[in-house]
């Protein structure tokens, strides 16, 4: 039986248009001339996947210098901006579990725990405030945006946000009604299939959280934003991306203290147990955090460069 | 990209733009030769997404040019830009590899 032979244009798709109306057709060529008729290895689709990645990066300006300081520095505040929501369901994640841990350390201990709680409300809070600002600052852009033609643009990712979120709320109510059955041990992983219905729930939630993002960097990528703007928006970013580390610290904290005073709590287990203070949840959690503020730092590194530009 | 190692583990050099700069000094080529000529001379197999990467940045660089294609295949030559980066490269590894090999020598005449 003869196979069909292989396909290279399903793995241009990863490149972005520009670079594919530059280099797709040689680029085919070269794919179809290497692999002679053969399927590709995974390294080979790997490389190709690298290389449309950092084409990506370029093209948005986040890699290379080849964009305009202006289109970096938005691009740094825009990648914060996609790590801040990462870090808010982190920080939902964090304010679960840390949930009424004051009254299971034992007594004279816990001063770190409580201030690297306090760095995580405060700095939490803090970042919202910012983030808010920010998104005040480029409201009159964004209508403008709206208004020359960008809801055409946006509308199809923006139901789709909207669907979700609506889903998110809706789900609300039944898991509240249903919690209220329920212990503080079987909410807490005693109970399967709300566990179960649990972890949906928080995944949905990251999909409405990343769906609200394509929505942002697909306006904000096409908005005319001034350069008094996009001086505020760099700024801003900046500092969330400060409070990030700060949060991460502060959690990093209350673990540290908590698990050498009271790690039975970190397992939901009886006071005084021996227990692990390594759990799956709070090992995610502060991944999701360090990676945020990683992502940030990224962001950052990108603004402090295009104002190195100018 | 596979990088290509002596016996004892050191890596020769296998910088993308310094290969493909060293293959288009040879005259001109398009992707696939470029590919097959690089892991002839240096024994690298460079990835669709490392070659293709380097080339774009090059031509961005100036310092490699496209010629008009061959059907789908665009082959790509070396512009003078691009011949005196890569002789200020040499250059430079040409000193780095005199220093080796003088104080190799002076550690082989160490132990000797």
């Amino acid at each position: 039986m003869n196979r069909r032979p292989y396909d290279a244009t399903r793995l241009l798709k990863w490149y972005p248009p520009a670079w594919r109306a530059r280099y797709g057709d040689e680029f085919v060529a070269f794919v179809d001339d290497t692999l002679a008729g053969e399927r590709p290895t995974a390294g080979f689709v790997f490389s190709i996947a690298l290389g449309a990645v950092r084409e990506r990066g370029h093209e948005s300006g986040l890699v290379g210098t080849r964009q305009a300081p202006t289109v970096q520095s938005r691009a740094g505040a825009l990648l914060v901006l996609c790590a801040w929501s990462v870090f808010m369901f982190a920080g939902a994640s964090f304010s679960k579990l840390s949930e009424h841990s004051a009254q299971a350390m034992p007594a004279g201990s816990g001063s770190l725990a409580n201030v690297g709680f306090v760095i995580v409300a405060f700095s939490g809070a803090l970042g919202m405030i910012v983030v808010l600002v920010g998104a005040g600052v480029a409201l009159p852009s964004f209508v403008n945006f709206l208004r020359s033609g960008g809801w055409q643009v946006a509308r199809q990712r923006v139901r789709l946000a909207l669907a979700l979120t609506a889903l998110v709320l809706a789900v609300i109510v039944p898991l509240t009604l249903w919690a209220h059955h329920l212990t503080s041990l079987q909410r807490n992983g005693g109970d399967g299939p709300y566990s179960a219905a649990f972890v949906a729930w928080a995944i949905l939630i990251a999909l409405t959280l990343v769906s609200w993002d394509c929505v942002i960097v697909q306006c904000v990528a096409k908005m005319d934003l001034s350069p008094r703007i996009l001086r505020v928006e760099a700024r801003l970013a900046v500092v969330v991306s400060f409070l990030m580390v700060a949060i991460t610290v502060g959690a990093a904290c209350w673990w540290a203290d908590v698990a050498g005073n009271a790690p039975w709590f970190l397992q939901g287990a009886s006071d005084g147990s021996s227990s692990s203070p390594f759990t799956p949840n709070l090992i995610i959690t502060l991944a999701l955090m360090v990676g945020a503020s990683g992502a940030g730092a990224i962001g950052v590194s990108r603004i402090a460069r295009s104002w190195s530009r100018t | 990209m596979k990088k290509s190692t002596t016996n004892e583990g050191l890596r020769r050099t296998n910088d993308p733009p310094f290969l493909i700069l060293t293959s288009l000094a040879s005259g001109p080529k398009h992707g696939h030769a470029l590919a097959k000529d690089i892991a002839a001379f240096a024994g690298v197999n460079l990835g669709p997404g490392a070659l293709y990467g380097a080339i774009t940045r090059l031509e961005e660089r100036g310092l490699i040019e496209p010629l008009s294609g061959v059907e789908r295949r665009r082959p790509y030559r070396i512009t003078e830009a691009g011949s005196k980066s890569l002789a200020t490269a040499v250059a430079d590894m040409r000193r780095l590899v005199d220093v080796s090999t003088a104080r190799l020598r002076l550690a082989i005449g160490g132990l000797s």
